[in-house]
């Protein structure tokens, strides 16, 4: 592989012109050049790929995709119990609230289908002592009740909150970018501090205790195999058998021979210097460097995993493998890889180039992982012998490669003494964790050091997370590791003052740290290193630090390192200042608001109270006949066709009430009702009367009269009507009311029900309902907002004081007193009324005051007739005399259940009709007015007020 | 990044290997202060001996470049070779005074003899045999003809100086520091652009343009508050949608140095854009002036 392949071809990919004269000045530029931060490799290798500022960018940009921070992994993994939290939490915050919104939403729904539908409370059960028929025998059960409320969703305290939300996700998202670019910028500034460091920027170790790869003996015998070693028979050496056997020959003649002269082979190597072999670099030059000083002559080629182009060395001048083979096919061949460049493409095809190697009739393979286990295979297809690199593996590629047949009594085994186990692996993982840095030679160090029997090959799974230590089963304690490595940091300074140093610094005071005796000097040296250049590798290294003992000092560091770094980079001013949201911060704000309105919205709901509407009317039809009792429901104009029949508390059906409607067979001994929403808003509530079916033989009447149900959950009263004459009545006492009329009283002396009386309000004119404002005084009465429909309202005997309204906004205030078995009546005092007017209300721009002009109302045919001169002739000072006929004519606001049906305008008059569907509800605080606004083409326009009303 | 120890570092903050301060050009009590993008980008190309072209608006420094990695890097003074759309690449190497020669011969003077007196090297031709590495500054290859690019990078290729007029070949002592600029204003050959380190000198931002009036600008004692109003209002006028030349910071040098001379105050500098004094230090072009001041145009 060539150096930085990858990022050339993915700019090649993107359109650059990446040939091979790119590859060779990027592999020449990485040559000669030491790197100390990637920022800088990234402005260089713009510089020097790309021809325009676009192609800078391009290339920067796709540096930072292949080679950006979060694929830096220098440091091993730290074990768990170190880890840092994630800086970047906020996908999973993002993910929480979708979650608690998915939750809120369900749930809300639930709970809003439960207060949104009727909510019927079973009858209670009759005691079981009393016989099964006495309710229907007795009187009709409770009404079921109906809830007072429904709850809707405030929609201006949920945006409100949603808005508060946003602002606050607004201002967190800003804040982190804000320390990022802060914590980006001290970053840079810390790396030019420590570039202006004098050289060298690592320092080396020098790992003297680590055993040599291959024992001097093996190298030995290895390099006399290949034809050149010290212990090979020198040219002046007798050969003396043979000496003695020609003198003996010759007849006594002196025949000298000497030893045969070995002859030297020249090993040809091919080396893969790709990144897989990085860990087995030390092995691998050990056995070179050990055969090249015996004498071995060495011809060593290098190849980045695919060997069909090798050369000498990175840069230089390169050769095909054909042409090798061509030029050097006598030698014989020693290939030393992982075997990194054997499959090719998807399927894993074994490489071309593979081929190439049977031109040479001597050949061997060395693998540096001493597992079989890990070898690819694509390996089994090479017509090569592949051997470990272990001392009996040299051996026996050395004994194949000078073709002599290997001795049965070597003391070398090929493989190691057993494969690498699963707890080598985390062994390994272990050891990386605590090491200072990712360096094979050091891991093996450590691995001579603390678990000499584990094979090599456990180094492979280094890359992997470390486990928890306390998994690994018996291991040597972290202290012993830790002063080891310290005292092996101390061995080896570097150069005081350079750069190198105080990494060392920082890398034996992180072992220090770790180790009781020595932790407070590793402290100090940590904070004294926290003011330096290294501050941004400090932070990171004591974000790692964990334990109780050390919580502080880590935070304490921290603190100081970005307040020392920051201070350093003069960003104190600036980054405490809020920027301008960008569009992700918008984009994530605004969505968690609307994830919050979605989800939470429904949680805040205000009870809103139900308005009943009497819009059917159910009849018992042959209650006292011997037929079925029938049921005959009335459906008023504008009341919705679909009702729900009930029966006692239970839901019967729904029913399709087109024309007159009877229901056939009611059963007896129960009450029947009916009622249905009005509209989307669920707030009005179209309901029958209640009817009670008496039983068979039963004493009490079959229809309560007049019984609308009052929106009330506690139980009412038991109507029992009765045929007793009625009670005496009380006179009101208030100007609005009429004075009471006298009803016939009837005497409830028989009832078996509570006492009670009624009441009947008369509005004005009669048809229209009056509202009862409020009531007080009594028990179990409803407080107010109720839509009284002239019937009589059953109260239990006491004193009363009401409010009535009228829909022509005139109130009534009455007392009234209440006795068994009354019957009160109270009249809305037409005189009062006699003012009902609506008012009309002109203003111009110019302003010349109100004027009140007289309208008909007519509520009673659901029909409002505004009529109103808009522009008499001359009274106004509106510019221009008449309207024309294409003016505009809008109103505003109109009341729930107005509409506007069609205007008809003409010239000094505009007639509009409005539908209305059904008898306004009034309420305090409710526009009880229209504003009309007329425009002319030409801009002019008047502005009129119509109260629903009467004059205030 | 740097390179390693056996290259030439350039540092880019006006100071040289030994620490001192290395003032461009010389003469002059100021240094040239680099981006570190632009740092990376000279000492890319001097490890990879490749010549470096610089592009960038005019007035961003990048003539100023050669002489600040001249000064930093010691290497005495710069080789401009100023490009004309006449030249060819050949004069880049040297010149040979044919005429002059044939004048000397029909005035029998002797010097007619040796051609060799009448060759006049070029300023590539001059590094090249110069006993230390020098810098060459190519200025505005931009109008040179199409082959000139091609010319020189072949000429750096060789190394050597072929003078067939002299029937001889001089091998270069020294691969000199090569910096071209050009403006943009035509196309440069593909093969030419690959063979170079490019950097496009991008216009500083405020701090850096604190940082270079600060050194530029030593003489210079400004009342408390104008040099933050004058990069305001500089910067302002940057931003304007339209102009045809924006103010490059050599524009904001001379700016400042008049305000200084004719004793602007801040308070002088508010108002509308096309109010500011001495606008014609910062806009050089009559439409510009037009946009700013359209009551004038």
């Amino acid at each position: 592989m060539l150096p930085l392949s990858d990022l050339l071809s993915v700019l090649r990919e993107r359109g650059l012109p990446i040939g091979v004269h790119e590859h060779l000045t990027v592999g020449r530029l990485l040559e000669r050049w030491q790197s100390v931060d990637s920022a800088g490799l990234r402005a260089a290798l713009a510089a020097v790929l790309a021809r325009n500022s676009a192609e800078v960018r391009l290339v920067r940009e796709t540096f930072d995709e292949l080679y950006g921070p979060r694929q830096k992994s220098v440091r091993p993994p730290p074990p768990a119990h170190l880890r840092r939290p994630p800086r970047r939490r906020w996908g999973r915050m993002a993910g929480l609230i979708l979650a608690f919104s998915l939750i809120a939403n369900s749930l809300a729904k639930e709970k809003l289908t439960q207060v949104v539908v009727p909510q019927t409370v079973t009858a209670k059960p009759a005691p079981k002592n009393e016989p099964p028929d006495l309710i229907g025998k007795t009187g009709p059960q409770e009404e079921p009740p109906i809830s007072e409320t429904f709850e809707q969703v405030n929609w201006k305290s949920a945006l409100e909150v949603a808005a508060g939300l946003a602002l606050l996700i607004l201002l967190w998202l800003n804040g982190t970018r804000l320390q990022r670019e802060a914590c980006g910028l001290a970053r840079r500034l810390w790396c030019r501090e420590l570039d202006s460091l004098p050289r060298p920027y690592a320092y080396e170790l020098t790992l003297g205790r680590l055993a040599p790869a291959f024992p001097a003996a093996v190298l030995d015998l290895a390099a006399r195999l290949l034809g050149r070693a010290p212990a090979a028979a020198r040219p002046d050496d007798l050969n003396i058998d043979r000496s003695l056997e020609r003198t003996l020959h010759a007849g006594l003649a002196p025949q000298i021979v000497f030893q045969e002269r070995s002859s030297p082979l020249e090993l040809l190597v091919l080396q893969d210097i790709s990144g897989e072999m990085r860990p087995w670099r030390r092995p691998v030059n050990a056995l070179l460097a050990g055969l090249s000083a015996r004498g071995v002559r060495l011809d060593i080629w290098h190849y980045h995993a695919d060997a069909s182009i090798v050369f000498r060395s990175p840069g230089r001048h390169a050769v095909s493998l054909e042409r090798l083979a061509s030029l050097r096919v006598g030698s014989p061949l020693l290939v030393i890889s992982t075997g990194e460049g054997l499959p090719t493409g998807r399927e894993g095809r074994l490489a071309s180039w593979i081929a190439n190697l049977n031109a040479w009739q001597s050949r061997a393979w060395l693998h540096p992982v001493t597992d079989a286990s890990y070898w690819r295979p694509q390996l089994r297809q090479v017509a090569t012998k592949v051997w470990p690199l272990t001392p009996g593996g040299v051996i026996a590629a050395a004994h194949h490669l000078a073709a002599v047949k290997a001795s049965p009594r070597t003391q070398y085994s090929v493989f190691p003494d057993r494969p690498v186990v699963p707890l080598d692996v985390d062994r390994m993982r272990w050891l990386l964790s605590l090491a200072p840095r990712r360096d094979p030679d050091l891991i093996e160090l450590l691995r001579q050091k603390f678990f000499p029997r584990m094979p090599p090959a456990a180094l492979l799974e280094t890359l992997e997370a470390a486990p928890l230590p306390d998994q690994l089963g018996s291991l040597p304690q972290p202290v012993e590791i830790h002063t080891f490595l310290a005292d092996l940091l101390a061995a080896t300074p570097p150069e005081s003052g350079s750069a190198a140093h105080e990494r060392w610094l920082l890398d034996r005071a992180l072992q220090e740290v770790h180790i009781p005796s020595r932790r407070d000097e590793g402290l100090d040296r940590l904070q004294t290193l926290a003011s330096g250049p290294l501050v941004g590798e400090v932070e990171t290294a004591a974000g790692r630090l964990s334990g109780k003992r050390l919580q502080k000092l880590r935070k304490a560091i921290y603190k100081r390192a970005v307040e020392d770094g920051l201070a350093a980079a003069t960003l104190k001013g600036r980054r405490r200042r809020l920027r301008w949201p960008d569009r992700f911060e918008l984009s994530a704000a605004f969505l968690c608001a609307l994830l919050f309105v979605w989800g939470f919205s429904r949680w805040l709901v205000d009870p809103q109270a139900v308005e009943l509407i009497r819009l059917y009317n159910l009849e018992v039809i042959n209650q006292d006949g011997r037929g079925p009792v029938v049921l005959r429901v009335t459906r008023r104009p504008r009341a919705p066709v679909i009702a729900d029949l009930y029966r006692q508390n239970q839901k019967l059906k729904s029913l399709v009430l087109q024309g007159d409607f009877t229901i056939e067979r009611a059963s007896r001994g129960n009450w029947y009702y009916l009622w249905a929403w009005t509209g989307a808003d669920h707030h009005r509530l179209a309901a029958s009367n209640s009817v009670w079916v008496r039983a068979k033989g039963g004493q009490v009447e079959a229809a309560v009269p007049g019984g609308v149900m009052p929106p009330a959950t506690k139980p009412r009263p038991v109507d029992t009507p009765s045929k007793a004459e009625p009670g005496p009545t009380e006179p009101l006492s208030d100007r609005n009311l009429v004075g009471p009329a006298p009803v016939p009283s009837f005497s409830s002396a028989s009832s078996p029900m509570p006492p009670f009386g009624t009441l009947t309000i008369l509005g004005y004119p009669e048809d229209l309902p009056p509202q009862l404002l409020h009531i007080s005084g009594g028990l179990g009465m409803p407080s107010e907002g109720i839509l009284w429909n002239g019937e009589a309202l059953k109260l239990a005997p006491g004193d009363y004081l009401l409010v009535v309204h009228t829909p022509l906004r005139s109130l009534a205030l009455a007392e009234v007193t209440i006795q068994d078995g009354s019957a009160a009546r109270i009249k809305i005092a037409e005189e009062k009324i006699g003012a009902v007017r609506q008012s009309l209300v002109k203003s111009t721009p110019g302003g010349t005051g109100p004027r009140i002009t007289e309208v008909t109302p007519d509520f009673q045919i659901h029909m409002l007739t505004i009529g109103a001169r808009v522009a008499p002739k001359g009274n106004y000072s509106i510019q221009g005399d008449h309207f024309d006929a294409s003016a505009k004519v809008s109103f505003y606001p109109l009341p729930d259940g107005l509409y506007l049906d069609h205007c008809q305008i003409q010239p000094e008059e505009i007639q509009c009709e409005f539908f209305i569907e059904h008898p306004l509800p009034r309420q305090w605080g409710a526009p009880d007015f229209i504003e009309v606004k007329v425009v002319n083409p030409d801009g002019r326009y008047a502005v009129s007020t119509v109260y629903l009303g009467s004059s205030r | 990044m740097s390179p390693s120890a056996e290259f030439l570092q350039y540092r880019g903050d006006g100071t040289t290997r030994a620490g001192r301060r290395a003032t461009s050009p010389p003469g002059e009590d100021s240094v040239y202060l680099a981006s570190p993008d632009l740092v990376h980008a000279v000492n890319a190309a001097l490890v990879l001996e490749q010549p470096l072209l610089v592009t960038g608006e005019a007035g961003t420094g990048k003539t100023a470049l050669a002489a600040s990695i001249a000064a930093e890097l010691e290497l005495g003074e710069v080789e401009v070779f100023a490009v004309r759309s006449d030249h060819h690449g050949r004069e880049l190497l040297y010149e040979f005074d044919n005429l002059g020669r044939f004048y000397d011969a029909q005035v029998q003077d002797p010097r007619a003899r040796d051609r060799s007196n009448y060759l006049h090297l070029g300023p590539l031709g001059r590094a090249f045999d110069a006993p230390t590495c020098q810098v060459v500054l190519v200025d505005e290859i931009d109008k040179a003809p199409r082959d000139f690019p091609n010319d020189v990078l072949h000429a750096l290729d060789r190394m050597e100086l072929d003078i067939p007029e002299l029937n001889k070949k001089v091998p270069a002592r020294h691969r000199p520091i090569v910096v071209i600029t050009s403006n943009e204003e035509s196309q440069l050959p593909d093969a030419f652009l690959r063979r170079c380190v490019f950097h496009f000198i991008e216009a500083p931002d405020r701090a850096q343009l604190a940082r270079i009036l600060d050194e530029r600008l030593r003489g210079i004692q400004l009342v408390a508050g104008l040099g933050e109003r004058i990069l305001d209002r500089f910067l302002e006028l940057r931003s304007v949608e339209g102009l045809l030349k924006k103010p490059a910071v050599s524009e904001l040098l001379t700016w400042v140095r008049v305000l200084n001379g004719a004793g602007i105050t801040e308070d002088q500098l508010t108002g509308r854009l096309g109010d500011l004094p001495y606008l014609g230090t910062l806009l050089k072009t009559r439409p510009d002036f037009g946009r700013l001041r359209p009551d004038q145009a």
